[in-house]
């Protein structure tokens, strides 16, 4: 809790207009002197009452107040508070992702980027990586995570990054049932959840046929040939399933990427 | 006579893989290990197929893996499946040395060394082949040259082990 205090007193040391840190918070004057005053004045303010509500530990309101000073003064300070009230609230990824974008938006003074990489590494470490095994690529397959639908991208496996701690993970798609996992995950695991979506059993109304004329039915070369295309079928059939088969899969206990 | 001939092209087809696995492995460094001056924390070994483009960052979507390092030395055991159209290919390869997890993660990654490699043939249509590379310390070179992999060092094909993995000048997976 200190650590992050300090880091907002540090922070609103940086933000403050005063001389002493004009060469050092060189994107913080070039923000204040290309944005429209009152958008940097409404900036400020809202900082200052992000400063209020931190150390009341409002941090909800906090956050509201950081993103708001963030979005419309772009300082770097701003930015760095979010991060940090994002982890006050637990919220590791998004603390992480804060302070990963911090990093690669901004040049900072050394003891910002100091301390920046100091709570990267530290965020880094609690994030929680969850590979969904058991879930193939299925036409509207979608993944929430306690509730909340997450983007999939086109990495295969599927690997979710999640904060420690309670989860329920679901994974739906169409004509399959859906499949759930719930339990808490620790700080920083490396996890696999089993999450097979089985193919629901479909009703389809049985075609009634109608009936054969008798003619036909009699005659021999109508059940030859019916037999033939049985043989052929099968055939075909074993022969497919058997060439499928044969592929190889990735080593068993290896990392399985595939080309 | 030919439904009986279609029954025997699948039977006899069922037998022949057209796929192919490369087990490699990737003997990584230790946590802390310096990349010029900067320690390592994560690697990311991403794949592509029939390039040797390094001079942009690849897509996303091409496979990759990303592992934090221990405090030891580690070896990363991949298994890449290649479809049968990627069978004859050259495979590329990109080991990104990373500040942190994070920056591994990244997309594009976030690298502060790199290892780029080349093997021009890695595959043989309905085999498994082996290759261990050492990418255990990080190159410290601004601008990293490509790694070519000879061929004849990528084993598969007979068991143990051998000098070289060709005779004649022909790999024994091709004889």
């Amino acid at each position: 809790m200190m650590a992050t205090f300090a880091s907002l007193l540090l922070a609103a040391l940086l933000v403050a207009p005063r001389p002493a840190h004009a060469q050092t918070d060189t994107l913080s004057t070039q923000a204040q002197s290309s944005a429209d005053d009152t958008q940097v004045a409404e900036g400020r303010a809202a900082y200052a009452r992000g400063l209020t509500a931190a150390d009341e530990v409002r941090w909800s309101d906090a956050l509201r107040e950081f993103e708001r000073a963030y979005e419309l003064a772009r300082v770097p300070s701003a930015l760095f508070n979010v991060g940090t009230t994002l982890r006050a609230l637990g919220r590791h990824v998004e603390a992480r992702d804060a302070i990963l974008r911090l990093l690669r938006d901004h040049t900072l003074n050394d003891a910002m980027l100091a301390e920046a990489q100091g709570i990267l590494r530290e965020e880094a470490a609690r994030v929680v990586h969850a590979e969904l095994a058991g879930l193939a690529d299925l036409e509207g397959l979608e993944v929430r995570v306690d509730g909340r639908r997450v983007t999939l991208g086109a990495e295969r496996p599927f690997i979710l990054a999640l904060d420690p701690g309670a989860h329920v993970v679901e994974a739906t798609a169409p004509a399959h049932a859906t499949a759930r996992w719930e339990g808490s995950l620790a700080d920083g695991a490396r996890t696999r959840l089993e999450l097979r979506l089985m193919p629901l059993a479909i009703d389809e109304p049985v075609p009634v046929a109608p009936p054969p004329a008798s003619s036909v039915a009699e005659s021999p070369w109508l059940w030859v040939s019916l037999a033939a295309a049985l043989v052929v079928g099968a055939g075909l059939g074993v022969g497919l399933w058997a060439q499928d088969d044969a592929q190889l899969d990735p080593t068993p206990g290896r990392v399985g990427l595939r080309l | 006579m030919r439904p009986s001939c279609s029954i025997l092209a699948a039977l006899l087809c069922s037998a022949c893989a057209q796929n192919a696995v490369l087990d490699l492995d990737v003997e990584l460094p230790a946590a802390g290990t310096l990349a010029g001056s900067t320690p390592i924390e994560a690697v990311t070994v991403q794949l592509d197929s029939d390039t040797a483009d390094f001079d942009s960052d690849w897509a996303a979507g091409l496979p990759r893996q990303t592992v934090s390092l221990d405090a030891t030395r580690t070896t990363l055991q991949l298994s890449v499946l290649a479809q049968p159209d990627h069978v004859e290919r050259s495979l590329a390869l990109r080991v990104y040395y990373c500040t942190s997890l994070a920056a591994c993660e990244a997309t594009p990654v976030e690298a502060q060394a790199e290892l780029r490699v080349v093997m021009p043939r890695a595959f043989y249509r309905g085999v498994a082949t082996r290759y261990r590379l050492v990418a255990s310390s990080p190159p410290d070179g601004t601008t990293p040259g490509v790694l070519e992999v000879d061929p004849c060092d990528v084993a598969g094909c007979r068991d143990g082990e051998m000098a070289s993995w060709c005779e004649g000048g022909v790999h024994l997976c091709d004889r």
